[in-house]
């Protein structure tokens, strides 16, 4: 047994002690309103989408494209066994990709699902930890109408109901005949 | 070229040419006055010799007449003198005219008249024995005495009158040789005065030119010479000083060849010590190459030890590859249970403690295994780096057991060159005590050398007080001799 291994056992003791405790602690969102968030990695920075806004978020098996005039419209994807259309989340919001899309929001609002690269981490914070954004006039920027401040940074909230508004509107606007 | 010597001998010649003329015109007029002297005195003696001889003749007649007159014997005294005399007498007067042939005839004559006038005396004085006084007297009276007498005075006269024109004619003589020798010896002297003057001045004006000029090229070279003194003299401390430093550079020398003869000698020792190392090294190079061939074995049990081990640590890698993904699954099902527990409202609440509690399992789950995964990727690095490594010391190893053979290759070459370079070593340190002892000679020499160069320039000092003494000299003579050009 090489010393390097007695680090190792105390932190999975320490691991299974903190999970165990949690359980006998009350829950903190008992006393105190909390909301969560999921930053993710999207272009060049970081952005944190409301978990409230999410019907659940799921890997990308695969995607099969077909032709359609919305160049933000990447396919359609099977997500616990139905069909929904991926878009692109990061050309709703006017970004450069930051790599290959493998994770899929799903909305709770309507049934499509946002594609972004990368999860970064889970973030809780107290109720009223957002703020407003200062120009939020901007067509990439309606979309990113709040901020949360967290770990001493400042870091744009982006509005699912906001894209998939502005989806649903780019969708009417296309003609019929082509939809039908 | 004339020289001052022949222009001075040439003065000197003439002067005395000039003298010598002199003189001998002085010394011709001298004799001529001897000659006349000695002629005027032999002329006074014919003279007195004739006036003793008339004298005698009067003596004889005298002596007779006293007695003609007396009959006293006593008074024939003067006459028999006189007669005794007489012949002497004319034989002195023919010694005296003997160089005059009419003065001879003269005597001739006169003394025919005075043996005739001593004849008549005899005469007489016999007749005034035998016939007294009277016939004497009368006989004397008939004037026969009287006439011999008067011719015997002319022709005393006539002699008398010629030794007189001689006289005359001699002091004439005198006059002419002493004016002769006054006009010479006074136009000789101002001659000579003129020429010894002109002489003078042209020997003072040539002589004053061409000592001036060596004089003033005498005064040049001092300067000259002074000057090159003083450039000996620097050129000696020059040389003395270099030689100060040659001899300080000659001792280093010396001292650097005994230390290089030192160093010979221990590389000489140091080298036979070397030969017997490298006799051993031989062996011990045989004993570490069998030494290289157990490391080398080692060395390749170690690579694929190494090489094991980078195998298990990409198995590891594979499994964490696993458990990440699973992590990473197990914290999108926590997220999504999170939601689902919250969409529940109420009820999920409970679920939804346990799934936040799986996610932030999950979370610190897949921190361990990022921080694994650095470990493995550490551990496959130094892996990697130890089996290069090791691969490159089994090269090495490879690569020292060839060269180990060339070691033992050169050390049997270096055993061959140690020996040749102890023979050169000797031969080096033969070679610098030959140089040192070579070197001890130089450093003689060149002591010598500077001492002579010393020399030189206590020479040199001379040479410039003696340059200096020159010059003032040569100022000092050309002062002399041309004031108006040294001032």
């Amino acid at each position: 047994m090489s010393p390097e291994s007695t680090p190792v056992r105390s932190l999975a003791a320490q691991l299974r002690r903190s999970f165990d405790d949690s359980f006998a602690r009350p829950s903190l969102s008992d006393r105190i309103a909390q909301e969560d968030f999921l930053a993710i990695e999207l272009g060049d920075g970081r952005y944190v989408l409301r978990l409230a806004e999410i019907a659940h978020v799921a890997p990308i098996q695969s995607i099969t494209r077909f032709p359609t005039p919305l160049a933000q419209l990447l396919g359609i994807a099977g997500v616990r066994g139905a069909l929904v259309p991926v878009y692109d989340m990061g050309a709703w919001l006017g970004l450069e990709a930051g790599g290959a899309p493998r994770w899929l929001a799903v909305t709770g609002a309507a049934p499509l699902a946002l594609a972004f690269p990368a999860i970064h981490s889970y973030v809780r914070v107290p109720q009223g930890a957002t703020a407003r954004a200062d120009e939020p006039q901007q067509a990439a920027s309606r979309h990113l109408a709040e901020i949360l401040h967290h770990d001493g940074r400042a870091v744009p909230v982006i509005s699912l109901p906001s894209i998939v508004a502005a989806i649903e509107s780019a969708v009417q606007a296309l003609p019929q005949a082509r939809v039908a | 070229m004339w020289t001052f010597g022949k222009k001075i001998a040439l003065g000197f010649a003439v002067a005395f040419l000039l003298l010598l003329v002199i003189s001998l015109v002085a010394y011709r007029s001298i004799e001529a006055l001897s000659r006349t002297s000695y002629a005027v005195t032999h002329t006074h003696q014919e003279l007195e010799a004739t006036a003793q001889l008339f004298g005698s003749l009067k003596d004889a007649e005298t002596g007779q007449r006293g007695y003609a007159l007396t009959g006293d014997e006593s008074y024939l005294e003067p006459f028999n003198t006189a007669t005794a005399a007489m012949d002497g007498e004319f034989k002195n007067l023919r010694d005296l005219a003997s160089d005059e042939p009419q003065q001879q005839k003269r005597i001739d004559t006169l003394q025919a008249l005075a043996t005739a006038k001593l004849t008549e005396l005899r005469k007489t004085i016999e007749m005034r024995r035998k016939l007294g006084a009277d016939a004497t007297i009368k006989y004397i009276q008939g004037g026969a005495g009287k006439h011999l007498m008067d011719e015997a005075r002319q022709v005393i006269g006539e002699m008398g009158q010629v030794e007189r024109d001689q006289l005359r004619k001699r002091a004439e003589d005198v006059e002419t040789a002493s004016s002769d020798a006054r006009t010479t010896i006074i136009a000789g002297t101002v001659a000579c005065l003129v020429f010894i003057i002109l002489a003078g001045a042209v020997l003072t004006r040539t002589l004053s030119s061409q000592i001036g000029a060596a004089v003033r090229h005498v005064r040049q070279s001092s300067t000259e010479l002074h000057a090159a003194a003083n450039q000996q003299a620097a050129g000696a401390r020059e040389s003395a000083t270099s030689m100060t430093q040659i001899t300080s550079t000659i001792n280093e020398l010396l001292a650097t060849s005994r230390q290089i003869a030192d160093s010979a000698q221990r590389v000489a020792t140091i080298a036979e010590q070397t030969v017997s190392a490298a006799g051993s090294g031989e062996s011990i190079v045989s004993l570490a190459n069998q030494s290289i061939s157990g490391i080398r074995g080692q060395v390749d049990m170690m690579v694929n030890h190494m090489l094991e081990l980078g195998k298990k640590s990409q198995q590891i890698g594979a499994v964490l590859d696993i458990v990440s993904e699973l992590a990473e699954q197990t914290n999108i099902l926590a997220i999504n249970a999170t939601i689902e527990a919250t969409g529940a409202g109420e009820t999920g609440k409970r679920f939804g403690v346990v799934a936040d509690e799986i996610r932030k399992l999950a979370d610190r789950v897949a921190a361990s295994t990022k921080e694994i995964r650095t470990l493995i990727n550490d551990v496959r690095s130094a892996v990697n780096t130890s089996v290069m490594a090791t691969e490159t010391g089994s090269k090495a190893v490879d690569a020292g057991s060839r060269q180990f053979a060339d070691v033992a290759v050169a050390f049997k070459r270096i055993a061959g060159l140690v020996n040749t370079t102890t023979e050169a070593a000797r031969e080096i340190e033969l070679s610098t005590k030959q140089q040192t002892s070579a070197v001890e000679q130089v450093n003689i020499a060149i002591a010598n050398t500077a001492q002579a160069t010393r020399e030189t320039e206590a020479s040199s000092g001379q040479t410039l007080q003696t340059a200096s003494q020159l010059s003032s000299l040569s100022q000092d003579l050309l002062r002399i001799i041309q004031p108006e050009t040294a001032a």
